[in-house]
Formats: structure tokens, C-alpha cells, sequence
């Protein structure tokens, strides 16, 4: 019988040399066969250090080329690896679990077949993001959205909370062959946002630094600017809390009552209390 | 792997020269066994002309979170959808 084939996708972090983790190392470097998707060329050279076998994935996208197809594509490269029996490591950049359909869909695939296959965590962009903009996101809470995803869809905003929308460049694209989409999509973004936040509201464009020799990208800018903005793929937009947290008085009032009945006593058990 | 290369991965690992002040990191770029080309990029802190000195690949694209799922294809066969079990399937 030949060996059996495997799957773990890991993650890169975002900045070169800094974010990714020992183990994740560890299983590209013991792989058969890598199969690498960067955000940045010189991320990729170094990946491609690491191991004799390191496939880029990039040439799975195209100008004009519907990136479903693209997904499609680099989930068939990794299977067919794995299906030859070869331990295989998917190396995405940041986690490779986080706004990244195609390490997902590919570990489905293989455990659907029968073979070994799972994630191994990396720092987000989103972790990225706390770091650099100074956000606790259990402080108020933050809702996280797919910018597109976020137009095309009814979501309840809470304004209390931080508001993420990723893929912002591409806001409104159901094409999925855009790198842009063009000012009037932004501003129906902008008009969209305006139902739940003040026409002063502030927003923040951010974008992860990538190389140790770059500073991340934390532009302040007035929401109803947005379309002007310039945007690149890496782009993420902020928007800060606009109210306060807004008591709810009949569940206050609920636990109050709760207290009474279960009021707290000194624990006898020597593990402590969680 | 290029010196200019190891020199990023190197600022990237360390903390010493993760905060290294603009005269310092012309410094120890300078002290580095580069091509002119190379050096230039790296002191002005241009990664895509690094990159490209490096023969690396362009990146076109590093998007793979679609808003929505792929229509269905006639004919064609359905994606797995991702396990909540969490189990590996060893």
C-alpha cells in the first residue's frame, strides 16, 4: 500500500519573518509538497527558501478570470497531492481559517475522502488590526463582515460596537473578477452605512504591514470621503463605535433578581471557582 | 535566500532591529553585500522593487473570501461544506 496522503493548511501571519508560528514551520518544512499563497512577493521568496517543492497558487488567478474558478482550481492542486499520497501543506498568509474560503473547502474535501487533513492557526490580519489600531474587541464588541457580503445581504448593525468590513475595495463586486470597484459602489456603501451611523460618523482605513521595512496604513477619514478614498485589496475599513452602550433595564433588572437568589458565597472547593 | 531577503526575515524575528531609527537602519543596510539596486530599494523601503529585483512572482491577487457562495453548476458536483465537528479524521 502507498503512504496516505495528507492535508494541513497553516498560516503565514502577515509580517514577513515575524508572525509565523514554530509548528506551523515545522509542518512546511516536513511537508512532501507546498502549496503557498502569499500577499506579498518577497513572503512568497522566503516560503519558497524553506522547502525544495513550493507551488505558488497565484497562477490560479487571472486578469478577468472569475476567482470562484480560481478557488476551484487551487483546492484541485492540493487534492490532487494529497490523493498521490503526499503530505501536503497549504501556507496561506495571516490564518488561513479567517475571511479564506479555499483552505476550508480543501480540508472538507480531503476528510470527506477519507484522508488526514486539518488547520493549524495564524495571526490574522485582524489580530493585526487590535495590535495597530489599539482595539480591545471584547471591551464594546466588534462585528466582522465581508464588505460585498454586507451590501448584499440585511445585516442588524450595532452601533454601540466596532464595525470591521474587509474586502472594502471591492465593495458591491458579485463578479468576482474585479481588483476595484469603481466610486458609486462605495458610495452606496457610505448610504448604507448612513442608516445606522451619524452623517459626522469617522472611519478608519487599515492595512496590515506586510514587511518589516513598512508601517501599517491607519488613515482617519470621514465616512462620507470614502469613495474618494484610495483602496487597494489589502484595504479593511474601521468604524468606531458611535454610542455608547445602550443598558438593557429588563434584563438588568432580571439578573438583579437572580443575584438575590443565587447571592454569592465563599468557595470551600480547593480548584477555586471559574 | 538573498541577503537582502534574510535582512527583512532578520527585522522581522528581532525586536533590537524591529526599532531600528532611520539612521541605524541605513547603517545596517550599508553594511549589507548587496547590489546597488538592491541596497537603493531597500533604502527606500520599496518591497515591490525589491521583490522584483528578486524575480518574484507578482501578485495579482490574494483574495479568497468570496461575499457569496459559487451558483450552483449545472452538472456539476456540490462543494463539501466545512466540518463543525472539528474532528481530524485520522
Amino acid at each position: 500500500m502507498g503512504a496516505a496522503g495528507s492535508l494541513v493548511c497553516v498560516g503565514l501571519g502577515m509580517l514577513l519573518g515575524a508572525h509565523i508560528s514554530p509548528r506551523a514551520r515545522s509542518h512546511l518544512e516536513q511537508a512532501d509538497v507546498v502549496f503557498v499563497l502569499a500577499s506579498d512577493s518577497l513572503t512568497e521568496l522566503w516560503v519558497q527558501s524553506l522547502h525544495a517543492d513550493v507551488r505558488s497558487l497565484q497562477p490560479c488567478y487571472g486578469e478577468g478570470r472569475s476567482r470562484h474558478d480560481s478557488y476551484r482550481d487551487m483546492v484541485a492542486l492540493m487534492l490532487d497531492e494529497v490523493r498521490a499520497g503526499r503530505r501536503v501543506c497549504g501556507a496561506f498568509y495571516g490564518h488561513p481559517g479567517v475571511f479564506a474560503k479555499v483552505p476550508h473547502v480543501a480540508i472538507a474535501t480531503a476528510r470527506g475522502e477519507g484522508f488526514e487533513a486539518w488547520m493549524e492557526p495564524g495571526i490574522s490580519a485582524e489580530a493585526c488590526l487590535y495590535a495597530d489600531l489599539a482595539i480591545d474587541p471584547g471591551r464594546v464588541g466588534c462585528q466582522h463582515y465581508e464588505a460585498s457580503q454586507f451590501l448584499l445581504y440585511r445585516r442588524r448593525i450595532d452601533p454601540s460596537a466596532y464595525l470591521v468590513l474587509w474586502q472594502v475595495a471591492i465593495a458591491g463586486d458579485r463578479s468576482l473578477r474585479r481588483s476595484a470597484t469603481p466610486a458609486p459602489y462605495r458610495q452606496l456603501l457610505v448610504e448604507r452605512l448612513l442608516q445606522d451611523y451619524p452623517d459626522e460618523q469617522r472611519a478608519i482605513v487599515y492595512e496590515a504591514a506586510t514587511l518589516p521595512i513598512h508601517t501599517p496604513r491607519c488613515e482617519n477619514i470621514a465616512l462620507t470621503h470614502l469613495p474618494q478614498v484610495a483602496l487597494s485589496l489589502k484595504s479593511t475599513l474601521v468604524l468606531p463605535p458611535s454610542r455608547p452602550l445602550q443598558p438593557d433595564s429588563i434584563l438588568q433588572v432580571r439578573i438583579a433578581e437572580l443575584d438575590r437568589i443565587h447571592a454569592a458565597v465563599p468557595s470551600t472547593n480547593p480548584q477555586g471557582v471559574l | 535566500m538573498s541577503n537582502s531577503l534574510q535582512f527583512l526575515v532578520a527585522m522581522g524575528s528581532n525586536a533590537h532591529m524591529a526599532q531600528l531609527n532611520p539612521a541605524q537602519y541605513a547603517a545596517a543596510v550599508a553594511a549589507l553585500d548587496l547590489d546597488d539596486d538592491s541596497r537603493a530599494a531597500l533604502l527606500d523601503r520599496d518591497g515591490d522593487r525589491l521583490g522584483a529585483l528578486l524575480g518574484g512572482r507578482q501578485i495579482l491577487s490574494c483574495l479568497i473570501a468570496p461575499a457569496e457562495d459559487e451558483p450552483a453548476r449545472e452538472g456539476g458536483e456540490e462543494e463539501p461544506e466545512p466540518d463543525d465537528d472539528g474532528e481530524r479524521n485520522a
